[in-house]
């Protein structure tokens, strides 16, 4: 098996591998964005769910960067996620440069930010699309079909992987479960801001000291991020690299 | 931006009043009304979990809700606690999970309840529960629209509550900001007040209010260091 091979095999089972009982969605979606932006060789990736109301909401991206955040939050109006989550059809391969007249406001604004090539894939489960994943490229290179087909792949073993985890049994289940992710994905934001506050960093770094803490403890990326947010869990805890005793010092204050 | 859904559910409610200046209870009313149930209730849960403001669209639901307080479980409590909705379509059945209450909704005429926690991350406010006096789960649609309701309550009651017992009023419809910049803004500005990220949010609202600025552009600010908070 090539390096290559080998790499798609290790990545598929990574994404289908989510019966973990530390399984958090926010954080398994930001690891598919990045995975994404390795098989693409693609500049940014975010993964994006539809609310209960029907708005796209952003819930992982390959990056933490605000510009790329708003640039996937105002595709409500018009954008390539807009069009792919309506139609449920792939869209691949749009040149920005050339996508004025089909979105106004999204195309210049996502050159401004240094994007060249812009792509969407949907997130479905049967007939229905619950959200869309959102590739970026700032060179001009074209998806070959292959990649496409790929990048398809890994967007539908990830939707499967997330519906097991979740257990859902009907659709009832799935709103409610997503209506769930998206505020998980709201109380990390707010812990990314407690965290840049207390440590004086970048929503950047806030979200690897997070990331990081929760990998090292074995503790779910959204229940770190609660903790942070409601004190129990101190700033000097999240500061520190990793846990020394590689123990149990997980929700408790100094 | 607001969604379709949530813009479909505001008017519902409104009927072209503010509805920050609406009593509490008249929402609730308006509630069940929009959801087609037989009754609602908010309860705005203090963080000690000590004291609630509770808000019913009838006697029946205020009694239940002081049966509910009283002994200490109910779908609404459940649905605060966990952060998660709670889904009882039939109310008195051997295996309920709330006996007590269960005993004291039938007694009341009530046989199916739905609550959904009131939050923004991790900004819990209370429970919205509805009741109906008839037994039956809650189908796909009627579900998403109760869900899109809750956002809506949610904003109503952010907006409705002040800081220094002042109502700060301002319309619904331009404080939905979901936008990750207001969210990390949030925790920004809880961390240089020393306060929860209920009222960190609610200043930042105030404040863009006050000097009639976009919220997000408030956000914006507090993010990229150039606007502070002081105690």
């Amino acid at each position: 098996m090539s390096d290559r091979e080998e790499w798609l095999a290790r990545t598929f089972v990574e994404l289908a591998d989510t019966l973990v009982e530390e399984f958090d969605l926010v954080d398994f979606l930001s690891t598919l964005s990045q995975r994404m932006v390795e098989l693409l060789d693609a500049s940014e990736v975010g993964l994006i769910l539809a609310d209960a109301g029907g708005r796209l909401r952003a819930m992982a991206a390959s990056s933490e960067r605000l510009h790329l955040l708003e640039l996937f939050e105002i595709q409500n109006d018009e954008g390539p996620c807009l069009e792919c989550y309506d139609s449920g059809e792939q869209v691949i391969n749009v040149v920005l440069a050339d996508a004025d007249p089909r979105w106004p406001t999204f195309a210049p604004r996502a050159r401004h930010d240094g994007f060249q090539t812009v792509h969407a894939l949907p997130l479905s489960l049967r007939t229905q699309v619950i959200g869309v994943a959102n590739v970026f490229s700032a060179d001009a290179q074209q998806l070959s079909d292959r990649e496409v087909s790929l990048a398809q792949s890994f967007a539908d073993v990830a939707t499967i992987g997330i519906l097991q985890a979740q257990a859902i049994e009907q659709t009832g289940q799935l709103a409610r479960q997503l209506q769930n992710a998206l505020n998980s994905r709201v109380v990390i934001e707010q812990a990314k801001g407690v965290l840049a506050e207390r440590l004086d960093v970048d929503m950047q770094a806030a979200f690897e000291r997070l990331r990081t803490y929760a990998r090292t403890n074995n503790i779910r990326l959204t229940d770190v991020a609660r903790s942070a947010v409601d004190g129990t869990l101190t700033a000097a805890e999240l500061r520190a690299p990793s846990s020394a005793d590689g123990g149990r010092s997980a929700g408790l204050a100094d | 931006m607001t969604s379709p859904a949530f813009g479909h559910i505001l008017s519902a409610l409104g009927g072209g009043d503010d509805l920050t200046a609406v009593p509490l209870d008249e929402v609730t009313h308006r509630c069940a009304a929009v959801t087609g149930m037989s009754g609602a209730s908010i309860v705005l849960v203090a963080d000690d979990e000590q004291d609630a403001v509770t808000a019913t669209s009838g006697p029946a639901v205020t009694e239940l809700e002081q049966v509910q307080f009283m002994v200490g479980e109910g779908p609404g409590r459940d649905a605060h606690r966990t952060g998660r909705v709670v889904l009882a379509p039939a109310l008195g059945t051997p295996d309920d999970r709330w006996p007590e209450f269960s005993a004291a909704a039938n007694r009341l005429g009530l046989e199916a309840a739905f609550a959904f926690p009131l939050r923004v991350g991790a900004i819990t406010l209370g429970p919205l529960t509805l009741y109906r006096t008839n037994r039956g789960a809650l189908d796909g649609t009627a579900l998403t629209e109760a869900l899109v309701l809750a956002d809506v309550i949610t904003q109503i009651v952010l907006a409705w509550h002040g800081s220094d017992d002042d109502v700060v009023s301002m319309p619904v419809s331009d404080l939905l900001d979901d936008r990750a910049v207001v969210h990390q803004a949030t925790g920004m500005v809880s961390v240089q007040l020393s306060c929860s990220v209920r009222d960190a949010l609610t200043r930042i609202r105030a404040y863009a209010f006050a000097n009639d600025v976009p919220v997000d552009v408030v956000a914006h600010q507090i993010v990229e260091r150039t606007l502070r908070f002081h105690p």
